[in-house]
């Protein structure tokens, strides 16, 4: 079913474009242009996180720091088994689907582990790429609470997920 | 933010020097680059398409017209500063298209929205309020996770559609409380 939104929403656009009588080939340009720009002003961000992240990902520091958080995250009724998914998530979202992947064949789509990882998955969003790319296009320095905001947030849906399949099975 | 970055920098340069293999440094500066070129590469044909559209839509009036209708009396309760309307139009625009699953289009529309509310280079409460709702995770339907399911052999992949957006409004709601909170404070 969503695979036809795109096609209505492109339709809608041109036809009440047509009606209007607007130059919509002139202003399809014109917003395409000020895209490429949007994305040129990102794209040095893009570049410092992703770099960051392949260095972090495959060392060992990491794989201690995920069995920390596992000690900590444990008594919260979150298993142990989805902390690699719950640091990765909010850095990449690509990463975060492999690990969901890995989890789904692992431990069976349709087991606890397998249900609350993608629960969390699919109620999260990759935090720290969209708020650090955002401000980057705007080039505002500061991020304030929103980090902040971000990692309470992610914490407390982890344990949500969890804890909504607990109470169902 | 620069401090995040720093940290990342840090625990993965002083791990791989206490692990014996300095040239992890080097690896991650080619694979890091190389992935973000390729993402990059496989982003501006659709980033430049959907903001294209973007640009129609804007003048043909169905987006001022929506947005009056559905999306001002929900921002005058969220954002705490009055927004104009081209803020409001670009603001709803790329909330709607990620609630519908429209991951590019919502980048694309998200960035066109920062442009409209930067102010300076300082954090307004409005795009922090923007940002923490955008990135609290809000979903209507999360087809990318439901397909994996069952690509993976889900006997009911969609079973999770009802919880993911209970815990996905919940996380939203919880965000813009703390955006309330701590937001007022500074």
């Amino acid at each position: 079913m969503s695979s036809y939104l795109p096609a209505l929403i492109v339709l809608i656009c041109i036809v009440v474009g047509l009606k209007a009588k607007i130059n919509i080939y002139e202003h399809f340009l014109e917003g395409a242009k000020a895209g490429i720009i949007a994305l040129w002003h990102i794209l040095p961000t893009i570049i410092g996180i992703f770099v960051a992240l392949a260095l972090v990902r495959n060392s060992l520091l990491w794989g201690y720091i995920i069995d920390k958080v596992g000690l900590l995250i444990n008594p919260l009724g979150v298993s142990k088994e989805l902390v690699p998914l719950a640091l990765m998530r909010p850095f990449s979202g690509s990463a975060s689907l492999a690990v969901l992947t890995k989890l789904l064949s692992e431990f069976g789509p349709d087991s606890f582990i397998g249900l609350s990882a993608s629960t969390f998955v699919a109620s999260t969003e990759t935090v720290f790429y969209v708020v650090m790319t955002y401000l980057a296009s705007a080039q505002i320095k500061k991020s304030r609470h929103i980090f902040i905001v971000a990692i309470l947030v992610q914490f407390v849906v982890i344990i949500s997920s969890c804890l909504i399949w607990r109470v169902i099975s | 933010m620069s401090l995040l970055w720093a940290m990342m920098m840090i625990v993965g340069v002083v791990s791989s020097i206490l692990e014996g293999r300095p040239e992890r440094l080097l690896i991650a500066i080619v694979d890091g680059g190389n992935d973000s070129i390729q993402y990059l590469l496989s982003l501006i044909g659709i980033m430049a398409f959907w903001s294209g559209i973007y640009g129609v839509i804007e003048k043909t009036g169905v987006l001022s017209f929506l947005t009056k209708k559905i999306a001002r009396p929900i921002f005058r309760r969220i954002f705490r500063k009055p927004l104009s309307s081209a803020q409001e139009e670009a603001i709803f625009a790329s909330i709607a298209a990620n609630l519908l699953g429209l991951g590019n289009a919502a980048t694309v529309w998200g960035l066109k929205a920062m442009i409209e509310l930067k102010k300076g280079e300082r954090l307004t409460p409005n795009i922090a309020t923007f940002l923490i709702l955008l990135s609290s995770g809000l979903t209507v339907f999360p087809s990318t996770i439901i397909n994996l399911r069952s690509a993976m052999g889900s006997e009911n992949a969609a079973v999770i559609w009802i919880p993911a957006l209970i815990v996905s409004i919940f996380g939203t709601v919880f965000a813009l409380l703390l955006d309330r909170m701590w937001g007022e404070k500074r």
